[in-house]
């Protein structure tokens, strides 16, 4: 499978996924179970991911992370060095290759005192890279070494893709790399993407629903906007 | 062409440009006038930005405003014509809606929003009544109110650099009557930590567009080829004044030097006065970031009358660009062009009666000049003697005196103590910090909060940025989503 038919998918369901997470986390009302008990924690986004039913913020003012930031937030969600998250070419970190389209500065050479005003379409492509690198990372050492694995470990052992192992792998992925539960929208929508995974690539699903499943929600605007 | 003189060129050009467009630097003010009560006025000024894309360039609304004023009547306008035009022409565009977003001029500027700016718009209906209210916090964020929680949230990837984990939030959610303590100690050990203070961190990033480094004439540690000076220095100086709750002014009146010691979070240290390193201007005459040595070498050079150098501490320190018309106080009988560079001329000198003034004070500090006496970076009261060839007889004249904000000054510490006295600098610190935490300036309906917040840097916080910082966290601006 290529790069850029993972990719593809992966937008995708990132796509899906960063609609609803864009309503629930501008106020987005609905029922369902969100949080570990089922309800969502104490300012939490609520769960379901219908049309916002609260009051919209007057402020609208989000912040990209950037991606020093960014890059900190995958190490520490994935469980991964700082030095692993990515390298290009295998060598140079790709946050500091791609520095200045993730809203960095380089000011003793390039004379870019401050960060550009405006994410620019690489920009896009600079998160792509870094979340891409650091999801398929964990997915490797964690199919490599199940039962060691950190994050991908029922997928690892359950070669069907199964309703359970999706859950809890995407319960997993939301608590770490979104410090919170999801809410039934999206474990919907990861669990369709599985579905669909399982369908198109059989035995291959698991270790590509591992690193798709993870870019798509590394790369939601909630992870990505402040 | 020195740098001196394609700076005062580029002045010239922009002030014929000015002429002819219409910036007027008591515009804000006049605006004021009209609008006494728009939350854009909180400091009795609005931003040129209302008016203006860079001055003297007009955005949707000064174009509006500048149609409806006196029209008919020749250009360019003096100052009384334009003031006595302005409140008008101001209504006569009122019920206009410039940026086509829906609301009218008058209501954008009473509502607090960006008249020129289709994207800002005054605030709508929603928070009104408990039940709004209540709706919004259960929501998830609280955007009616101050939400705490999005607040510990956002100092966390603010000034840590780091989401907060479940357990950390799980942790501030179980003890709401302790969200501010909780708030205030997360971000007492991020303003410890090496993602704010470290090398290249976010408080070192800010001296960049003051310190302006260039890797190819660094000298010390990591030198170019052409080693003139070691920037170094200034970053490190730059860190200490901003943390540690150190008297920010002594950017500008320190007369000392700090060491970077490297480690897991870079600390800073005052430099043993006996061993100053590559710095030579004598304690008796330094003034913090303006007489370090890379400040003076990149910006004085060669020249006689540093009129550059007095332009980037005007537009660093005390965020007051020339080059955008901002900051003219204009000191009656200058120029007087000591160095003859033609600056009398009426398309030079209205910036140049402010601009000249403003440089005197410096020019008795070396850059990269003194040849063959080997001076650079030195203070040398008959620097300008050595000029005279160059620059004609009169610049040996030149005062060190000089005027900033109207208050005559004897030296550059005279100069430094007023600038750092002053509410332009106080101002100019906390919009860096606001800058760095919003990503843009104070939208108008944050003006006031704004204003008290430099108001009570200069007072309840001592110039401590750390203090200022915590009640910055505190500001509805910061904390309701």
């Amino acid at each position: 499978m290529s790069l850029e038919r993972k990719a593809g998918i992966a937008r995708a369901a990132g796509a899906a996924l960063g609609a609803a997470l864009a309503l629930v986390s501008c106020g987005g009302g609905g029922s369902g179970g969100g949080g570990e008990g089922g309800g969502p924690a104490a300012g939490e986004p609520p769960p379901g991911g219908g049309p916002a039913a609260g009051v919209a913020s007057k402020k609208a003012r989000l912040k990209f992370r950037g991606g020093d930031r960014l890059v900190t937030d995958l190490a520490e969600g994935l469980g991964l060095p700082r030095a692993e998250v990515c390298n290009e070419l295998g060598a140079y970190d790709c946050s500091v290759v791609h520095k200045v389209v993730l809203g960095g500065v380089e000011p003793y050479r390039s004379t870019i005192y401050e960060p550009v005003p405006r994410r620019a379409v690489p920009s896009a492509l600079a998160v792509d890279r870094l979340a891409l690198a650091a999801c398929d990372r964990r997915a490797r050492l964690d199919f490599e070494a199940p039962s060691s694995a950190l994050v991908f470990g029922e997928l690892a052992a359950d070669p069907q893709l199964g309703d359970a192992a999706v859950g809890a792998v995407a319960a997993r992925l939301y608590e770490r790399l979104l410090r919170r539960a999801p809410n039934d929208g999206e474990r919907a929508a990861l669990a369709g993407f599985a579905r669909e995974l399982a369908a198109e690539l059989g035995a291959e699903a698991p270790r590509r629903f591992a690193t798709l499943g993870c870019f798509a929600v590394a790369t939601t605007a909630e992870a990505l906007f402040y | 062409m020195s740098r001196a003189l394609g700076a005062a060129a580029a002045v010239a050009v922009l002030t014929l440009v000015a002429a002819e467009a219409g910036a007027k630097p008591a515009a804000p003010a006049a605006f004021c006038g009209a609008y006494p009560g728009a939350p854009a006025c909180a400091s009795g000024a609005v931003e040129c930005a209302t008016c203006h894309t860079v001055p003297p360039a007009f955005n949707a609304y000064g174009r509006a405003v500048s149609g409806a004023l006196l029209a008919g009547e020749p250009r360019p306008l003096d100052d009384a014509r334009f003031l006595a035009g302005l409140p008008a022409a101001l209504a006569a565009v009122e019920g206009l809606d410039a940026d086509g977003d829906g609301a009218s001029n008058r209501d954008e500027i009473i509502g607090g929003s960006v008249p020129s700016d289709a994207a800002s718009a005054p605030a709508g209906a929603g928070c009104e009544g408990e039940g709004a209210a209540a709706a919004a916090a259960a929501a998830g964020y609280d955007v009616c109110r101050y939400d705490a929680r999005y607040v510990f949230r956002k100092v966390s990837i603010d000034f840590c650099g780091r989401t907060p984990t479940r357990e950390e939030l799980a942790s501030f959610d179980a003890a709401p009557a302790e969200a501010r303590a909780s708030i205030d100690a997360l971000l007492d050990a991020c303003l410890r930590g090496a993602y704010w203070r470290g090398q290249d961190g976010a408080v070192w990033n800010l001296a960049n567009k003051k310190v302006r480094p260039l890797q190819t004439i660094k000298s010390g540690e990591g030198a170019g080829p052409i080693p003139l000076a070691d920037y170094f220095d200034d970053y490190a100086f730059f860190v200490y004044t901003q943390i540690d709750d150190h008297d920010a002014r002594d950017l500008l009146v320190g007369q000392y030097f700090v060491d970077r010691v490297p480690g897991d979070v870079t600390a800073y240290v005052r430099r043993d006065p006996a061993a100053p390193g590559g710095q030579r201007v004598p304690e008796a005459r330094r003034a913090g970031m303006l007489t370090h040595r890379w400040f003076l070498v990149v910006n004085t050079m060669f020249t006689a009358i540093p009129r550059t150098t007095a332009a980037q501490a005007y537009r660093a320190y005390l965020g007051l660009d020339l080059a955008k018309q901002e900051g003219l106080s204009p000191v009656g009988g200058e120029p007087r062009d000591f160095d003859a560079k033609g600056v009398q001329a009426a398309e030079c000198a209205a910036c140049h009666a402010t601009l000249d003034p403003l440089s005197y004070p410096f020019s008795r500090y070396e850059g990269l000049g003194g040849g063959a006496f080997g001076f650079a970076n030195a203070y040398q009261p008959d620097r300008l003697a050595r000029f005279v060839e160059t620059d004609g007889p009169a610049v040996a004249d030149t005062p060190e005196a000089g005027v900033l904000f109207g208050q005559p000054v004897a030296d550059l510490l005279g100069w430094a103590r007023v600038a750092a006295d002053s509410d332009e600098f106080a101002r100019a610190v906390v919009l860096d910090y606001w800058k760095l935490l919003f990503g843009e300036p104070p939208r108008p309906d944050e003006a006031a909060e704004f204003a008290e917040l430099w108001g009570r840097f200069k007072t309840v916080h001592a110039y401590g940025v750390d203090r200022m910082l915590h009640d910055l966290v505190a500001t509805e601006a910061y904390g309701v989503p």
